[in-house]
C-alpha cells in the first residue's frame, strides 16, 4: 500500500488531498494518514498542509553544484562541480574537459547519461536520475604505472562514504566494483591520458546505484544489481552521498601521493569480497581459476593456482560456488 | 591516449619497474637498414588491439600511422590508457597478441620511420 501511496504522489506532482488518496485507491482516510507517515519515517519528503494535502518533494535526489563547491572550497576536489541534466557520458565531458585544461579535482556530475560507460564497450546504465554519475579529472604527478592505484582507493573512497550514510557495510570485489548482499550497487571506470613518464590527466568515473527501483534495470541485470535506497529500505540524500564521496575520494588521494599505499591495501583487503574464495578470471585470451589472495603492493590481485601465484592486471571475475 | 615511449628517449625508470626499457642499440636493425622504433609500454596492464571485443583494430600490420594515432589500449584495474604513436611511419610488426599480459616498457609495436 506504501508504494502504491507513494506512485499515486508521484503521479500528481502537486498537492492531492487525503480524500482523494483514500478514494482513488480504495483505503480509509485514515489509512493514509497512518501510511504517509511511515513513508515519511522511511525518508520521504513528504510536505502536509491542511488545506491541500500532501505533496511529495523529492528532496532526496536534489543535486546542488553551487552548495557542494561551497562546502569543498578550501579543498582540492570539488571546488568546481559542473552539472547536466543529461550528457553521453560523465567520462566523455571530463575527458574533453581535460583536454581543455580543466584543472584537477573538477568534477562533472550528470542526472542521466545517454551512453554510460562499463568496461570493454560494455554500457552503464544511467536512466535513473535518482543514481549518482560522475567524473572526476585528476592530474597526479607520478609515472602512469601508479595510476591503478588511483581506482583501488577510490574504490575505498566510495565504500566508506556508503557506509558512513547507511551504515550498511560494502564489500570490494577487485579491483574497484562495490557490492552489498552479493549484488554491484557502484561501478568505477577510469580512463587515462599520459606520456611515458607523466599522467596528462586521469578521468575517474563513478557510478553508484542509489535512489532507483530494482525494477527499472534492464532484465539482464536482475538479481545482479541492487540499489541503496533497496538494501537501506529508505531514499537516501544523493547530495550528501556524492560530497561524502568526493571528501573521501581527497582524503585517500593526498595519502596515495604521499606513497602510502600500505595504509590502502590494508584497508582494503577488510573489505575484501573475493579473498580466500575460488575465482575464475577472465583476461584477454586466458582464463585462470584460483584461490583470490587479496592484493599486492601494487594493488594487483594475487590468485593462487595450483603451485603457482599469478599476478592479475585485469579481467572479468567470477566466483566459482 | 598516452604519449608513446620511442625506446632511444632517455625515460627515468621508477624504482619498482620489473624491466628496463630497451636501449638505444635494440631500436635500430641495421641488417635491413630499416630506421625502427619501437611503441612500447608505459605500465602493466593487458593489451587490446581494439576498444572493445566487437570493435575494429585500431590499427592493421603495414598501415601508414601518423604521430597521434592511437594504436591500442592498456588496461590495468578498469584503467585504461590510449596509447598514440609519438612517430609517423609504417607499422612493421605488432609484437604483442590481443588480450596478452605485457610488462612497463615491453614492446609494442615496430614503426619504419
Amino acid at each position: 500500500m506504501k508504494e502504491r501511496i507513494l506512485t499515486f504522489l508521484k503521479s500528481r506532482g502537486g498537492f492531492t488531498s487525503g480524500q482523494k488518496i483514500a478514494d482513488s485507491l480504495g483505503i480509509t482516510r485514515n489509512a493514509v494518514n497512518k501510511q504517509i507517515n511511515s513513508l515519511k519515517a522511511q525518508g520521504y519528503n513528504i510536505e502536509s498542509r491542511r488545506s491541500l494535502g500532501y505533496r511529495l518533494v523529492d528532496a532526496n535526489n536534489i543535486i546542488d553544484h553551487a552548495s557542494v563547491e561551497k562546502a569543498r572550497a578550501g579543498g582540492l576536489f570539488g571546488r568546481r562541480v559542473l552539472h547536466y541534466k543529461t550528457i553521453d557520458s560523465t567520462n566523455n565531458e571530463a575527458y574533453r574537459l581535460a583536454e581543455s585544461g580543466a584543472e584537477s579535482g573538477s568534477v562533472i556530475i550528470a542526472d542521466t547519461q545517454s551512453a554510460g560507460k562499463g568496461r570493454m564497450g560494455r554500457s552503464w546504465e544511467s536512466s535513473a536520475p535518482t543514481n549518482l554519475y560522475f567524473s572526476l579529472i585528476l592530474r597526479p604527478v607520478t609515472p602512469p604505472s601508479e595510476a591503478p592505484k588511483l581506482t583501488v582507493m577510490s574504490a575505498l573512497a566510495v565504500a566508506n562514504a556508503i557506509e558512513v550514510t547507511t551504515g550498511l557495510t560494502p564489500k570490494i570485489k577487485w579491483p574497484n566494483d562495490i557490492y552489498i548482499d552479493g549484488k554491484k550497487v557502484c561501478g568505477i571506470l577510469t580512463e587515462m591520458k599520459s606520456e611515458a613518464d607523466m599522467i596528462e590527466f586521469m578521468a575517474l568515473g563513478i557510478g553508484v546505484n542509489v535512489n532507483s527501483e530494482i525494477g527499472d534495470f534492464t532484465p539482464e541485470l536482475e538479481g545482479k544489481v541492487t540499489t541503496l535506497k533497496h538494501v537501506a529500505g529508505k531514499a537516501l540524500r544523493r547530495q550528501e552521498l556524492f560530497e561524502k564521496i568526493i571528501q573521501n575520494l581527497e582524503k585517500w588521494y593526498i595519502i596515495i601521493t604521499h606513497g602510502d599505499f600500505s595504509r590502502i591495501r590494508e584497508e582494503w583487503s577488510r573489505r575484501c569480497y573475493l579473498t580466500g574464495k575460488v575465482i575464475t578470471v577472465e583476461s584477454g585470451q586466458e582464463t585462470i581459476t584460483g584461490v583470490a589472495k587479496g592484493i599486492d603492493e601494487n594493488g594487483f590481485l594475487l590468485v593462487q593456482t595450483g603451485r603457482e601465484r599469478r599476478r592479475v592486471f585485469s579481467g572479468t571475475i567470477r566466483e566459482v560456488k | 591516449m598516452s604519449q608513446a615511449v620511442p625506446a632511444a628517449a632517455a625515460i627515468p625508470l621508477p624504482l619498482h619497474a620489473p624491466q628496463a626499457l630497451p636501449s638505444a642499440e635494440a631500436t635500430t636493425a641495421p641488417a635491413e637498414k630499416l630506421n625502427l622504433k619501437y611503441i612500447v609500454s608505459p605500465m602493466v596492464g593487458t593489451f587490446y588491439r581494439a576498444p572493445s571485443p566487437e570493435s575494429q583494430v585500431y590499427i592493421e600490420k603495414n598501415d601508414n600511422i601518423k604521430k597521434g594515432h592511437v594504436m591500442c589500449i592498456i588496461e590495468a584495474m578498469k584503467l585504461f590508457n590510449e596509447i598514440e604513436s609519438d612517430v609517423s611511419g609504417r607499422v612493421v610488426e605488432i609484437l604483442v597478441e590481443n588480450g596478452s599480459s605485457v610488462e612497463y616498457g615491453e614492446k609494442l609495436f615496430a614503426i619504419e620511420v
